[in-house]
């Protein structure tokens, strides 16, 4: 038994880990399709579609965001084939999908380690779920 | 290895406006008294204090006309020209070539002024002066900093760090006063290099032009080291900033002296310097190298090769 920090996390894109991830988020939703009827003394739902969606930061060391950057930054358009097999990984647990990746965010400031924020949509259902 | 005491620390500073900021205005033929040698312009009150060297030069290109020929150091006609100012309790200016005369604001040796028919569009900056000693400190600090941020990644159990900006800030103390006097004998110092407290006071209000002055915080100065060697003797180790005055204070109580507390922060690059190797003062000989006095640029004694 023990507690997981930011020591723990990892992401995996294709088999590989990515190097100077500074975090990362996921935020997966249900949305609740409602069935009320007349007569019924309380609102009730019943499930819809599953959805998951997620955003990470890259310190720009290197190459380190390249891969990730790649996929919006970009001179030609996006394809199939750039929806990423994703692991978020947390301890000895992880979740596991496929996601394009949606935004990518540069900026620079005085002062500031350069950072790479990107978001990203899952795509589908998720591949495995160890949690 | 050797203990250093603080007796060997010194503050020099520079007269200067940082970014070169400049002042225009016009010198009407009524602003100008012949007889006194004062003139005056619109400019704001506090820009301009005793003792600063500036350079006056007209926007138009023509000569500097209510400057009597023979106040310039060559005589002529010209129209720009560096001198020393005198700012008397009502704004009016008066021009001397040398520091410790417009600081005294001495009658003899004044620059000559003559009587205009038209406005004279003018600029004037602060020039670059030379190093003065700032009298009266009885203690000074510099703390220099580094920023650094957080660059730990997922999965490491350390923090990592990144060094990015640097910094800095002091203090100096000094007993407060307003003109060094005859019979002062700080350091065999002579009047024109010593600059006192009150400056550091006038230049925290100095509109338009900004508080910035070049600092010089001497660690280790010229002079016998304890512990060290006769070749040691030229050993100097100092600081170089441009820097802010951003807060002075003075405090008045009875039984103790009066001191003022400076404080400032620096603006661009902080330099450490230092001279390990002996200074020899090249000789004097004909057709090599010689050494000349100049009084009224730059006030030093300045080596000059001939090719």
């Amino acid at each position: 038994m023990s507690y997981i920090s930011g020591k723990d996390g990892t992401i995996t894109y294709g088999g590989v880990k990515l190097a100077k991830v500074a975090s990362w988020s996921l935020s997966s939703q249900v949305e609740a399709l409602e069935v009320t009827s007349l007569a019924d003394a309380a609102r009730d739902y019943t499930p819809g579609l599953k959805s998951a969606s997620g955003s990470c930061s890259v310190w720009m060391y290197d190459d380190a965001a390249k891969s990730l950057l790649s996929k919006v930054v970009r001179t030609d358009a996006p394809g199939e084939a750039d929806k990423l097999q994703m692991t978020l990984g947390f301890g000895s647990k992880s979740v596991t999908f496929k996601c394009l990746i949606t935004g990518a965010e540069l900026a620079m400031a005085v002062g500031e380690v350069m950072q790479a924020q990107l978001s990203f949509q899952v795509c589908g259902d998720m591949s495995a779920v160890v949690l | 290895m050797a203990v250093l005491l603080g007796s060997s620390g010194q503050i020099e500073l520079r007269r200067t406006t940082l970014n070169d900021r400049a002042f225009q205005g016009t010198i009407a033929p009524s602003d100008i008294n012949t007889a006194k040698d004062r003139f005056s312009f619109d400019f704001p009150q506090g820009m301009l204090m005793t003792g600063d060297q500036v350079a006056i030069k007209t926007r138009d290109g023509s000569t500097l006309a209510f400057i009597s020929p023979g106040g310039w150091p060559v005589p002529g006609d010209y129209p720009d020209g560096i001198w020393y100012v005198f700012v008397d309790e009502v704004g009016g200016l008066r021009l001397y070539q040398r520091f410790d005369d417009a600081v005294s604001g001495e009658a003899a040796t004044r620059v000559q002024l003559q009587a205009i028919t038209a406005p004279v569009p003018i600029e004037v900056r602060v020039v670059n002066n030379i190093e003065r000693i700032v009298g009266q400190v009885t203690d000074f600090e510099l703390n220099t900093s580094r920023e650094a941020v957080d660059v730990t990644e997922l999965g490491e159990e350390f923090r990592q760090q990144h060094s990015t900006m640097i910094s800095g800030s002091g203090q100096m103390s000094c007993f407060f006063d307003y003109e060094r006097r005859l019979c002062d004998n700080l350091s065999d110092i002579t009047a024109g290099f010593v600059e006192m407290p009150i400056y550091l006071h006038q230049l925290l209000l100095r509109t338009q032009l900004g508080s910035g002055f070049w600092a010089k915080l001497t660690l280790i100065g010229r002079g016998q080291k304890p512990g060290a060697r006769a070749e040691d003797y030229d050993d100097e180790i100092w600081y170089e900033f441009d820097a802010l005055v951003t807060n002075v204070g003075i405090a008045f109580e009875p039984t103790q002296p009066v001191k003022t507390t400076i404080q400032f922060v620096t603006t661009g690059e902080i330099r450490l310097r230092t001279r390990t190797v002996t200074n020899y003062i090249v000789k004097e000989q004909d057709g090599i190298s010689r050494l000349r006095l100049e009084e009224n640029q730059v006030g030093f004694l300045e080596k000059e090769d001939q090719e």
